[in-house]
């Protein structure tokens, strides 16, 4: 592997929990990969050598912290917590049905050691994105969770990350398996108390089997000066449904990836996705449908407003292989700036190798309607209260997808 | 005109058409009414040839041919016209060259000689006067930014210009005001002719106060359960058709 | 009926590419292979002046430490430059002192590409310049252009007559070293096109130049260079034919547009080099770089038609450096069956207030491959400033691929973007609402693809709206199974 000048970051990293096989495999590919630079198509707009740069601390036991404001309260849900990378059975709920499994990998090893391996880095792409690599070769124990067929999960799951200690790395590792005719709702929050200089590399990968169904929210509410790459990686099978939405709020370093294969008939596929940047923020949204098979619809709707000098990134890609007929897929971006210093890079893709599709995507990059500000002036309020009215309205249509009202309104609190 | 024996039709494994006979004279006009979903606008989908409806009995005898031989062009030269419940838009096109190449087309599989622009002209200015369709719209799109009304009343325009022998009309009064529904009906009747014939489908009995049929047939469930005269759509009207879906079953 | 469908599709399967003949002139070709002795065979053929020769050489050299780009989606073996003729030149016999001293063979091409000079003549408001291979042939409508002090000539007699002019603007909008392409073009280019109109001049007539690769195995390197002093106008076409053969011949033009203060530059292109046959043999890869500078106030306009070429990599672009500049980018771009094509625009927003707009209309058909790929930055400085674009990829068959790629980066929050892209299939109810009229299938298709492609037809002049038409018809003649 090319080891750039400064990669610290791979210096100060062990290889640590359970011995999996893949975590080796990962570990020795890791010494093939090159860290992204700008000239890598996928990292064109996102630079990591910041990142690359800094010592980073590894964690192995869960501290035990106050977490009363990560944990939503009026949301009454199975909450998994995290802290710098490590599960804590103590803070963790552990009250869900006999049939539920949530647990981490070595735990849930003993009793699902089959359906762990059938799945477990199936569709991570280690050899294509180097933070995943770097994850599957390090994580600590990581979290397991499958909804085993025909159960409906009443209660969500909300998985809390925090990092409590500065200069931490954690690699987080999700494997969710919803099983046919399953419906399950999870949260996952990450954020930082008192810590800065982080790196929290998350990797997630959800089967989603015939018929099954799940929600993803995600909230990135890090403090300033933290980084987070948060990657999810999804296999849809037939007459599936999959939605994540994700709200970034603060962290100034963000980049997320949404990889869904829709490898099955009848599926539908949502993302959505909301960034309200200030400061020196950056937020890179990468998101991928690939329509392998036919009959499936597909939506995505990305918003953003940036302040400051924060810098935004919007990169959707829709791809619809030879033969997936009658795939109806939507994209729409819409960003605005409103500040001087603030930068918008958008990169919309159609990649389209079958004929009787229907897809489109637009994106817009602009300001506030001058007129609809206008208007509110000559109702009373103040430019900057009716640029806020106007803010909230462009963000609403994002957070109104989300579909608990507590989580929403949790987001918004979080915004303001 | 047109002898339609035992015709079943069907999309994918769903059979839509269940052996429907019908038969249509020169000079006559028919309706065929039917609630929703019972097969009209498959009956004049499969007389015009759209290839996504599959005969699978049936023989339909249109002036001595078999019909169902025929390609959708070849149909509409020997005089099927079939205005559309819903007309396509196809943007970028105008209203007039689409005709005109029409026209053209036709005249190329008789022979003839393609239509010199004073004639084709003259023709247009005459047959739109007919539906008082406005210069605006003959040189837009075809069909494009029309509304609902002006869609309809192009639909007669064109089948004025393309004079047919047979024309299906498949509910071309729905979505139009007394005002439209009279120029289109209108058209039609000015239309007529002892040569030509004319399928209404409707499933209200509305139009047919101003377009008055020879006979009317009753379409459910694919087949034609009852034909009578225009009085008929009268009774269904007052009655709905239940009374007579209800004797059937 | 005797006649079946199958036998139709056969038909159109053989039908032959129109334009597929090559003409016997004597030509002067210099030996194949490229090397630095090659360039300074080409500029002392050309009897050029000392700077030229370095110009060439400097490129000659970036372009020696380059190596060829690859691309998505366009897949195709490389060509290999030690197997192209450099130069090729028709023999003149004697010095021309009119058209009808043209070679006849010649002046056959011209007209079975149905520009014959003879006819160009006599419609007023063409001038042509007839560029077959590497030298320009012959210019009609001189005499009256230059009594308006409008230069309208070969790239060499320029470089003779006005070398102040090429000397100044030559390389300043696509440097050598722009890319690869760019740097070989710079180091070989054999001719092309020069024009220059004078301040606030409207050039009376639509200039046309109609290039044509005819030798076997010659390259075609031209260079064009368009110059619209302050306040000027003018409107530029370009048509592109090339004989049918089986190997591929490789193009690599350099375009590069001037429109200073007030100036406004039309320019259009009807691409349609020879594309190969249905299996993908032979046919022009077509790696061209067009650009153009606008200063203050100044628009220029890019429409195309391309239906040609097996490859085409091509991206004219604007440079919007002045305020209240306009760009704008109109095209079509149709691929069938082993075509590739790989094309868009760049608008790179600069000054104050400056405006573009870019449509774009791709179709897809048999295996081929149709790319939109796009930049619009809005640089720091560039207030005001706004974009639209739109993007639709229209499908004719399951075998084929359509792409699109814009990139669009913001650095100005007084800026606005819009971008639009759909890709669809051909529709089928519009299809069918044709064949219920009485409209046979493949005329069905000719017309609703040419609705389809209307607006930016629309953008060309009258002429060329007419042959634009009839080659997409031609081109997508048996697309659909
Ligand atoms: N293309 C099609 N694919 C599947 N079902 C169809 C299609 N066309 C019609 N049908 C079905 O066939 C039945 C008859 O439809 P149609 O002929 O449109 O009825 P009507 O015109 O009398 O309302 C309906 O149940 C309709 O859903
Ligand atoms: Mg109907």
């Amino acid at each position: 592997m090319v080891v750039l000048k400064e990669n610290n970051l791979l210096n100060s990293l062990s290889q640590m929990g359970v011995g999996l096989g893949a975590k080796n495999q990962a570990f020795e590919l890791l010494k093939e990969l090159e860290f992204p630079t700008r000239k890598t198509e996928d990292w064109r707009y996102t630079s990591v050598k910041k990142i690359l740069k800094k010592k980073y601390v590894q964690f192995n036991e869960a501290e035990q912290v106050d977490l009363s404001n990560e944990i939503i309260p009026s949301l009454d849900a199975h909450n998994i917590i995290l802290v710098n990378g490590v599960y804590s059975k103590e803070l963790s709920d552990v009250n869900f049905p006999d049939e539920v499994v949530i647990d981490t990998f070595p735990n849930a090893m003993e009793e699902h050691v089959s359906l762990i391996h059938s799945a477990f880095n199936g569709i991570a792409k280690n050899n294509e994105e180097v933070f995943t690599a770097l994850n599957t070769s390090y994580f600590h124990e990581g979290v397991f969770i499958h909804i085993p067929k025909k159960v409906k999960l009443e209660k969500p799951i909300h998985v809390i990350h925090v990092n409590t200690k500065s200069n931490v790395i954690s690699n987080l590792r999700l494997l969710i398996i919803v099983d046919q005719f399953s419906e399950v709702s999870v949260v996952q929050s990450y954020a930082s108390l008192n810590a800065v200089e982080c790196l929290t590399n998350s990797v997630t990968e959800v089967f989603v089997k015939e018929n099954a169904k799940i929600t993803l929210d995600k909230v990135q509410s890090e403090e300033p000066n933290n980084n987070l790459i948060c990657t999810v990686q999804v296999n849809q099978k037939a007459n599936s449904i999959f939605k994540i939405n994700t709200a970034t709020v603060s962290g100034d370093f963000v980049r997320n990836g949404v990889n869904i294969d829709v490898d099955g008939e009848n599926c539908t596929s949502e993302m959505n996705g909301l960034y309200m940047q200030k400061g020196i923020q950056h937020v890179d949204n990468h998101t991928k449908v690939s329509h392998l098979k036919p009959n499936c619809t597909s939506f995505e709707l990305y918003k953003g407003v940036l302040r400051d000098k924060s810098t935004g990134v919007f990169n959707g890609k829709v791809i619809v292989a030879e033969d997936a007929q009658k795939i109806e897929a939507y994209q729409q971006n819409k960003n605005i700036i409103l500040s001087r210093e603030a930068t918008m890079n958008a990169k919309p893709e159609l990649e389209i190798f079958a004929d009787d599709v229907k897809c489109s995507h637009g994106t817009t990059t602009g300001q506030f309607d001058e007129e609809a500000l206008y208007y509110l002036q000559t109702r009373g309020l103040s430019r900057e209260s009716a640029q806020a009215l106007l803010v909230q309205a462009f963000a609403d249509e994002v957070l109104d997808k989300v579909d608990s009202e507590t989580l929403r309104i949790w987001i918004k609190e979080k915004l303001d | 005109m047109l002898k339609v024996k035992n015709l079943h039709a069907s999309v994918g494994d769903k059979e839509i058409l269940k052996g429907l006979d019908i038969e249509v004279k020169a000079g006559e006009i028919h309706a065929v009414m039917g609630p929703n979903g019972s097969g009209k606008s498959t009956l004049s989908a499969v007389l015009a040839g759209r290839d996504e409806y599959e005969v699978t009995a049936g023989e339909v005898d249109y002036l001595g041919k078999e019909l169902l031989e025929l390609n959708p062009e070849e149909r509409s030269w020997e005089g099927i016209f079939l205005a559309f419940q819903y007309p396509v838009e196809i943007p970028g096109v105008s209203n007039i060259n689409f005709l005109k190449t029409a026209i053209n087309e036709r005249r190329k599989y008789f022979e003839q000689e393609p239509i010199a622009a004073k004639d084709f002209l003259k023709m247009v200015k005459e047959k739109s006067t007919l539906v008082e369709l406005s210069d605006k719209l003959k040189n837009r799109s075809v069909n494009v930014g029309f509304s609902g009304g002006e869609k309809k009343r192009n639909e007669i325009f064109q089948m004025a210009m393309l004079e047919p022998k047979l024309s299906i009309l498949d509910e071309t009064d729905s979505g139009l005001d007394i005002d439209a529904l009279r120029i289109v009906a209108h058209g039609v009747n000015t239309l007529k002719s002892k040569d030509n014939a004319t399928i209404v489908i409707t499933h209200y009995q509305r139009l047919l106060d101003y377009i008055i049929p020879d006979f009317v047939h009753v379409l459910y469930d694919g087949r034609i359960i009852k034909t009578g005269g225009k009085e008929l759509a009268l009774e269904l009207e007052e009655k709905g058709y239940d009374w007579l879906t209800k004797a059937k079953a | 009926m005797a006649y079946s469908e199958d036998d139709l599709k056969q038909d159109l399967v053989d039908q032959e590419y129109e334009f597929g003949f090559t003409t016997d002139v004597d030509s002067e070709k210099i030996p194949k292979g490229l090397t630095e002795e090659t360039v300074r065979i080409i500029s002392s053929k050309k009897e050029e002046p000392e700077w030229l020769l370095d110009y060439r050489l400097k490129a000659f050299r970036v372009f020696q430490g380059m190596t060829e780009p690859d691309w998505a989606h366009v897949t195709y073996e490389k060509p290999s430059l030690q197997d192209i003729v450099f130069y090729s030149a028709p023999k003149p016999k004697k010095e021309l002192a009119s058209l009808d001293e043209v070679d006849p063979e010649i002046l056959k091409t011209m007209e079975r590409l149905g520009i014959s000079l003879e006819e160009q003549k006599k419609l007023t408001g063409v001038a042509v310049d007839f560029v077959m291979d590497s030298v320009s042939v012959a210019t009609s409508f001189k005499e009256k252009l230059g009594e308006l002090g409008i230069i309208f000539c070969s790239f060499s007699e320029a470089v003779k007559d006005h070398p102040e002019l090429v000397k100044k603007y030559l390389g300043t909008v696509v440097p050598s070293s722009d890319n690869y392409y760019a740097a070989l073009n710079s180091a070989v280019f054999s001719d092309g096109s020069f024009c220059y109109i004078p301040k606030g001049t409207k050039c009376p007539m639509e200039l046309s130049t109609y290039f044509r690769i005819n030798e076997s195995g010659t390259g075609q390197f031209e260079r064009t260079l368009l110059i619209a002093d302050k306040g000027s106008y003018v409107s530029y076409l370009e048509g592109c034919t090339a004989p049918q053969r089986d190997e591929n011949q490789l193009h690599a033009a350099v375009v590069e547009l001037i429109a200073l203060d007030e100036a406004e530059i039309k320019y259009s292109t009807v691409q349609n080099w020879y594309p190969g046959d249905k299996d993908g043999v032979g046919g022009v890869f077509n790696f061209v770089t067009k650009r153009g500078v606008c200063q203050q106030n100044a628009k220029i306009s890019w429409t195309q038609v391309e239906t040609g070429s097996a490859i085409t990599w091509k991206y004219p672009s604007c440079i919007l450096k002045g305020d209240n500049s306009v760009g704008e980018f109109y095209s079509v771009a149709v691929t069938n069956n082993h075509q590739m094509a790989d094309t868009g625009t760049k608008m790179l927003h600069i000054g104050k207030n400056t405006k573009s707009t870019i449509i774009s209309k791709g179709i897809s058909a048999g295996n081929s491959h149709n790319s939109y790929r796009g930049l619009v930055r809005i640089g720091k400085g560039a207030d005001n400033s706004r974009n639209f674009s739109q993007c639709d990829s229209l499908l004719m068959t399951d075998t084929c691929g359509a792409h699109t790629y814009p990139y669009i980066e913001c650095e100005n929050s007084t800026a606005q973007l819009e971008h639009e892209a759909t890709t669809s299939k051909i529709g089928e109810d519009q299809k069918f609402y044709c064949l219920q009229r009485g409209i046979g299938e493949e005329k069905a298709i000719s017309l609703i693809v040419n609705g389809y492609a209307k607006e930016v037809l629309n953008k060309l002049p009258m002429e060329f709206a007419v042959e634009a038409q009839k080659l997409l018809e031609i081109s997508l003649e048996g697309s659909v199974g």
